[in-house]
């Protein structure tokens, strides 16, 4: 009843990793739990996640956990630590840096290599050497918190931070001056983001207030901006189906067409809702058309969308 | 006030506590006073307008029976960790902001906790202003709001390109003065000054940061250098600017990772007690001695001439060093001139020390005499019976009959001889606010056509001045109807000055015009050397007792040492804003009755304040 289920991620091979907080009553820890592909298949969404056997507790809140390889991964906790952990018996941990003055409230890595990215609470973005098990770069680029950071799959230099501070910034690490401030022109500061998978100019972005935009960065005033969800998006992500899911504040989660150019709006093709926000969603690798999402209500859920139904929506 | 305290009061601050026993255990372990942290947890957003969210059922945050109520209050301080979009373009979000906001502070006021922090970022805060407003005028709230803020924004290390500058007016000290001046400098609200890498280059800036309510200046770790021993230092900057605010009364808070893991955090507090020490040691002298604990306290102006000094008054001020010595020089310098060495033995001169008190002027006079070889008869006049007391005890101890001691008012004596020299210390902080002028007019009688007036000059000195504190104190106060129009005698510390002081009214002694008139109008201009909130003007002034031997408590020339006169300060009704450059313009009168003397002030730039004490109905000085 404790859970507020706060991450969910598919690795390569279809093995899902939970992580969890309790953000409230006396003890304010963290959690995650592995649930390996056959496992799934049979698991009812609303187990408690300590029923799972790989339940692992951890000191502090987990805002986030992401697959680094197929058996190793990243978990950024409330007391500024990025640890990187094997996915063993034991999780033994492989790396664990306390590095960050507030909360790490967004990872991302590009998966099978040794370059991950942190944002925090304290308004910077480190960059990660996993290898040499230490932070090779630190940003402090915005103002105030860092509400996503999202590494170019294409393009391993490129990232997107977003921040409190309204601003969302495209990163090149290659350049004297890597950070470039992204214009969206919305009176809303962004608090998820996400690159097309086969376009590497193409991104979205989630708001504050609900609002979801497709942008161009070579041409950030092109961009398609529709409010698709009536509070905060938390989490936004594409598939190779040019299909945009996303998890809002308002408790649920829908999915929506990759608009074309001469869209006004974004076209809706499928909503769940929630008992609470739903935090975190991941497309299913084995399934283009399936994907999960977590939620503050404790659940986890497996979707399934129906293409040729949903476009009667 | 904090007089001699033995250790830095240094607190921890952290963003995340999974056990508050433990977060406490460790702060006090590493030896720090006391633990800032969030009350609800940093990232549970709650939802207040829709229904039915499975996190509505749980509780808000950790029960108060987790600590003692005695724990609460002395080890923790709450902070907002979230930030609460109290006044967001957007409903949804501004109402459950709002909502969250009060929730918190209601858990604040609850715990009975003393201070809750809460961040600042933009001057987008009129909703924001009236909760907070609201708390503070709650009575039956007691905690501090400590509104938290960096020194600056221009604190990022990397540039990013294609972003349009934020403009010099949305800054974090603008933001903060329109929130204090939409509560109305409400003495329970407070700053925590987050320090930068990089410091304000204008030291005007730091100045008027200097001039808040600064409660606690926040270091993060990550401005700590590391030494050749390996234990985090600070800077030469950050050390000057720390010792800067160490003369008001501060709380330091050490935050975030501890980037010397090999040692615990109690390094940092370590650190910070050493600076704190050495500045105690370097600030010890006399005169800190003797002043400490008056920083801005308010103190009404001493009425001579109606009341007589107590006992105390008197002893206080004969310690002055500086004023006494540089007495004695004059009537030193003044008997050699008035007689020539082959006339020692012969001429005797004739001082008369007018408001003797206790008979330290006269002291001086006997030692000038000495010192001088010049042969004196002296008489002390004084209206203070029980100083009388004093000086005829004194007489028959110490002093000879060349000592007459007269108990009457020095404007009434009628002498049988007249003075070759006037000696009197009847000074007030802006000069003539204790009547000197009318005191010494009435007894220059006494003395002959040529003779010295020690002192025979004075002149008061005003600076427009910005001070949370003093104005606050000057709104709380509840001995006048209208306390904004007495001026009040205060050791100035928590305050800037806007403007450098200019003079203001002059008297000289003997005064031999036909018609004396001590009535005076002032008007001046200062140009504004920042945008400040022009909370009243700070008096001054200084006195050349013979030739230039002089004594001043004018910033610009300040007798080192000299303790006996702390400023003036004169009040707005309502505070001014002021950008710089602006034309501050400011008249001052003087107004003489056959009973009584007032000043009436007032600001006609750059906008009108209102004529304060007019008719002198708050504050007036008795001529008897």
């Amino acid at each position: 009843m404790k859970d507020f289920l706060g991450s969910v991620e598919f690795n390569k091979n279809g093995d899902l990793l939970i992580s969890s907080s309790y953000l409230t009553f006396q003890d304010w820890s963290g959690s995650y739990v592995v649930i390996d592909k056959q496992e799934l298949a049979k698991v009812e969404s609303n187990t408690l996640l300590s029923k799972f056997e790989s339940f692992k507790k951890v000191k502090s809140g987990v805002c986030a956990a992401r697959w680094l390889t197929n058996d190793s991964f990243l978990i950024g906790t409330d007391c500024g630590k990025l640890e990187l952990v094997k996915w063993n018996k034991n999780f033994d941990s492989l790396m664990s840096k306390e590095e960050h003055d507030g909360l790490v409230t967004c990872i991302d890595r590009k998966f099978d290599s040794e370059t991950a990215v942190s944002g925090s609470s304290d308004c910077r973005i480190k960059i990660w050497d996993l290898n040499e098990a230490l932070s090779v770069k630190t940003f402090r680029g915005h103002d105030f918190p860092i509400t996503s950071v999202s590494l170019n799959p294409l393009d391993t230099n490129c990232l997107i931070s977003t921040s409190e501070d309204g601003k969302a910034v495209f990163w090149d690490m290659r350049k004297s001056k890597p950070g470039f401030n992204l214009k969206h022109g919305l009176n809303s500061y962004p608090t998820c983001s996400a690159w097309s998978t086969n376009d590497s100019n193409s991104i979205v972005l989630g708001f504050v207030n609900g609002h979801v935009g497709v942008f161009d960065i070579r041409n950030m005033s092109l961009g398609i901006v529709h409010r698709v969800h009536e509070r905060q998006i938390r989490q936004v992500k594409l598939n190779n189906l040019k299909l945009i899911s996303t998890a809002s504040d308002d408790c649920t989660s829908k999915v929506c067409q990759f608009p074309s150019p001469d869209d006004k709006a974004l076209q809706l093709i499928y909503c769940f809702k929630h008992d609470d926000y739903v935090t975190d969603l991941d497309w299913n690798p084995d399934d283009e058309l399936g994907y999960v999402t977590c939620s503050w209500d404790g659940t986890f859920k497996n979707h399934k969308i129906n293409l040729k139904v949903s476009n009667g929506i | 006030m904090s007089s001699n305290n033995k250790t830095v009061r240094c607190a921890l601050s952290v963003s995340s506590i999974p056990d508050i026993t433990e977060a406490i255990n460790n702060a006090i372990d590493n030896k720090f006073t006391y633990l800032i942290c969030p009350l609800v947890n940093p990232r549970l957003k709650r939802e207040y307008i829709a229904d039915n969210l499975r996190h509505q059922q749980l509780p808000l945050t950790r029960s108060d029976l987790d600590l003692t109520a005695e724990c609460w209050q002395n080890y923790v301080v709450g902070a907002a960790h979230q930030f609460y979009d109290c006044d967001s373009e957007d409903e949804t979000i501004r109402n459950n902001s709002i909502c969250g906001l009060s929730e918190e502070l209601n858990i604040v006021a609850h715990l009975n906790l003393t201070n809750y922090l809460v961040p600042l970022r933009s001057d987008k805060i009129e909703n924001f202003s009236r909760i907070i407003n609201n708390i503070l005028l709650n009575k039956l709230t007691m905690f501090n709001v400590i509104i938290r803020v960096p020194l600056h924004m221009n604190n990022l290390d990397i540039e990013i390109e294609n972003v349009i500058s934020r403009s010099n007016d949305d800054a974090p000290w603008y933001w903060w003065k329109k929130l204090r001046t939409l509560c109305e400098e409400n003495t329970r609200l407070g700053l925590a000054l987050e320090m930068t890498n990089d410091l304000p280059e204008d030291e005007n800036e730091i100045e008027r940061w200097y001039s808040e309510p600064i409660r606690m200046i926040i270091i993060p770790t990550s401005l700590f250098l590391t030494n050749k021993s390996g234990f985090p230092v600070l800077s030469k900057a950050h050390q000057k600017f720390i010792n800067q605010f160490l003369k008001l009364d501060i709380d330091f808070v050490i935050e975030g990772a501890n980037r010397h893991p090999e040692r615990g955090m109690s390094k940092y507090q370590e650190y910070l007690n050493y600076i704190f020490k050495q500045f105690q040691t370097n600030s010890v002298d006399k005169k800190t001695q003797f002043t400490k604990g008056y920083e801005d306290c308010l103190q009404n102006p001493l009425q001579p001439l109606m009341d007589n000094l107590e006992s105390q008054v008197y002893e206080v001020f004969e310690k002055d060093p500086i004023k006494y010595s540089q007495y004695q020089k004059a009537i030193a310098q003044a008997l050699i001139d008035r007689v020539s060495e082959e006339d020692k033995k012969t001429k005797e001169i004739v001082i008369m020390v007018v408001g003797a008190g206790r008979g330290p002027l006269v002291k001086m006079a006997i030692q000038a005499a000495q010192e001088t070889e010049r042969k004196v008869k002296l008489y002390a006049i004084e209206k203070n019976k029980n100083a009388i007391n004093t000086l005829l005890n004194l007489k028959n101890t110490d002093w000879d009959d060349r000592i007459t001691v007269i108990a009457k008012d020095m404007r009434e004596w009628e002498p049988t001889e007249k003075a070759d020299i006037l000696v009197s210390e009847l000074l007030g902080s802006v000069g003539d606010n204790e009547l000197s002028p009318e005191c010494l007019d009435g007894a220059q009688r006494l003395l002959k056509d040529d003779g010295i007036s020690v002192p025979y000059r004075y002149r008061s000195f005003i600076a427009p001045v910005q001070s949370y504190k003093v104005y606050s104190e000057v709104r709380r106060c509840k001995e006048y109807e209208h306390p904004y129009e007495a001026p009040y005698v205060i050791l100035l510390n928590n305050h800037c000055r806007i403007a450098d002081e200019q003079f203001l009214f002059e008297f000289t002694h003997p005064n031999r015009a036909k018609k004396i008139d001590n009535n005076r109008y002032g008007k001046l201009e200062f140009k504004a050397n920042f945008d400040a909130t022009l909370h009243g003007f700070a008096g001054y002034f200084d006195s050349h007792l013979y030739k230039d031997v002089d004594i001043s408590i004018t910033p610009s020339t300040h007798s080192p040492g000299m303790f006996s006169w702390f400023p003036m300060f004169f009040p707005l009704k309502n505070p001014i804003q002021v950008k710089q450059n602006d034309l501050i313009t400011v008249h001052f009168w003087r107004c003489v009755s056959s009973k009584q003397v007032h000043y009436e002030w007032c600001v006609s730039s750059p906008t009108n304040s209102v004529i304060h004490n007019p008719n002198g109905r708050t504050y007036w000085i008795g001529l008897h």
